[in-house]
């Protein structure tokens, strides 16, 4: 059996490393699945072995489950990431991912030095979510990168080998979700002259926390309106849309952008 | 029927019914002799098929025509508009996502947000592509579409999972056949066909979404697999 082509490294992340000590992801951008963090201690998971005491680990709850309000549940669910055991057979080219080592998320160039790294789907735990810092964040999937994630852990668990374009219709209106809640960050930001495309610390990342938090709470405070809520659950793909546009212009109208 | 015959080429030199049947029997069949009544209707409605394919190609092409100059205009009246203009529009107006945009200009999400946000330039190319997709979805509108950013993104055939935001890019001509669909003048079929010859392998989809009774999408086998 085989799964779909592993997509290029462009196209399966959408931020990847950190510069200068300050990670390429914006802090405005929400907490997603496959969000990679370094400084992660996940019960039982060992990582005496690795090159370096980075211990990533990737977030792996389902948007729908890993939220409460605009913020994360208390404890969340990771994989434990590692440096891939290339000793045995040397470095596996992008096609033999395609029918090998299911139980793996294969993650190339995760650090932008040519080594791969894995996401054990065999090394999960729980964590508390207070230790998933934005400034920690070392990498993000893109929503390819993400379908891809998504195929291969359901197909890990249940053997049942799901298109990506199956699994991306199927996540449609939590992208839509996720993008809103971004883009609402970003603009009650920018209304006051923050962003963290400015900040030269991880101080000042840290310094924006607060501010992101009150825009989170005040875009779930509007979808999470009862009317909305419904309107966010139609099965018309359009009703979702009108929704999301009107929110959009009650944005634009309050933030200007 | 063979590519050559043609029998008769207008009204003004239309020949004899009986005359036109004979003739094609004797080029097609070699058949010599009066044509029996059920030959003759044979091909006079073999004459009305051929007739009609090549009016209906006439139609494709004039058609096409008209939404090329309608996307033509489109473009046109937005080119003055800056790329955060554009892409303003696509979000606020339109209701398109930033992850289907990228894919349909072929660039990332970040990059997008960066031209949003003014801290990085788009290329002159990639300008004039958010141009055409703007232009493109304001052509939507005008053949009725009523909301094309949804419209993008749902599955033109059972079974498959191929939404216009997947053909869109394909071939050069792609958002132009898009058109001629969304206005109803040709099936799901043909414009699958035309865009991705190979389109019943590429997009087959045996498990369908639904929204399960606690609210949640979710996925489930099809039940007429194809």
């Amino acid at each position: 059996m085989a799964l779909e082509p592993l997509p290029e490294i462009a196209d399966f992340y959408d931020y990847r490393g950190m510069s200068l000590g300050l990670p390429d992801s914006p802090v405005e951008r929400p907490y997603h699945q496959g969000d990679i963090f370094q400084n992660i201690e996940i019960p039982g998971v060992d990582y005496s072995k690795e090159k370096t005491d980075d211990r990533l680990a990737m977030l792996f709850l389902h948007p729908c489950t890993m939220r409460e309000g605009p913020t994360l549940i208390e404890r969340v669910s990771m994989i434990a990431i590692k440096q891939h055991d290339v000793s045995k057979g040397g470095n596996p080219g992008p096609n033999y991912w395609k029918s090998n080592d299911f139980a793996k998320l294969p993650l190339r160039d995760l650090k932008k030095d040519g080594v791969l790294f894995t996401a054990n789907f065999l090394e999960i735990g729980t964590v508390a979510s207070t230790n998933l810092r934005k400034e920690n964040r070392w990498a993000c999937l893109s929503g390819l990168g993400r379908g891809y994630m998504s195929q291969r852990i359901i197909h890990h668990l249940t053997r049942l080998p799901l298109t990506i374009a199956e699994l991306k219709e199927n996540t449609e209106i939590l992208e839509q979700d996720f993008e809103g809640q971004w883009d609402w960050v970003d603009a009650a930001l920018a209304f006051k002259g923050l962003s963290s495309t400015h900040a030269k610390s991880v101080e000042e990342l840290i310094a924006l926390e607060s501010e992101i938090l009150a825009a989170e709470a005040e875009y779930a405070s509007i979808i999470n309106e009862a009317a909305n809520r419904d309107r966010m659950r139609s099965n018309d793909l359009a009703i979702v849309k009108s929704l999301m546009r009107e929110i959009g212009h009650e944005r634009f109208s309050k933030y200007g952008q | 029927m063979s590519n050559t015959f043609v029998p008769m080429q207008s009204e003004s030199t239309r020949t004899s019914l009986d005359e036109s049947s004979a003739q094609y029997l004797a080029y097609e069949f070699g058949v010599s002799g009066p044509a029996t009544a059920n030959q003759r209707l044979d091909a006079d409605w073999r004459e009305q098929t051929h007739r009609t394919n090549i009016l209906a190609k006439k139609n494709i092409e004039s058609r096409r025509n008209l939404y090329k100059k309608m996307f033509t205009n489109n473009r046109q009246a937005s080119r003055s508009k800056s790329v955060p203009m554009l892409l303003q529009e696509l979000a606020l107006e339109w209701g398109m996502t930033w992850v289907d945009t990228a894919s349909l200009v072929g660039v990332s999400v970040p990059a997008l947000r960066k031209w949003r946000n003014e801290t990085n330039e788009a290329t002159p190319e990639n300008h004039e592509r958010l141009l055409s997709l703007v232009a493109f979805l304001g052509t939507l509108k005008e053949v009725l579409v009523s909301h094309p950013a949804a419209w993008m993104a749902l599955p033109v055939e059972p079974g498959f999972m191929a939404t216009p935001r997947d053909l869109y890019t394909l071939t050069p001509t792609a958002p132009i056949i898009l058109l001629d669909y969304a206005a109803c003048n040709i099936s799901a079929e043909t414009l699958l066909g035309e865009i991705d010859p190979d389109w019943r392998v590429h997009f087959k989809s045996e498990f369908e979404n639904y929204l399960e009774d606690d609210g949640f999408r979710s996925l489930r086998r099809r039940e007429n697999r194809i």
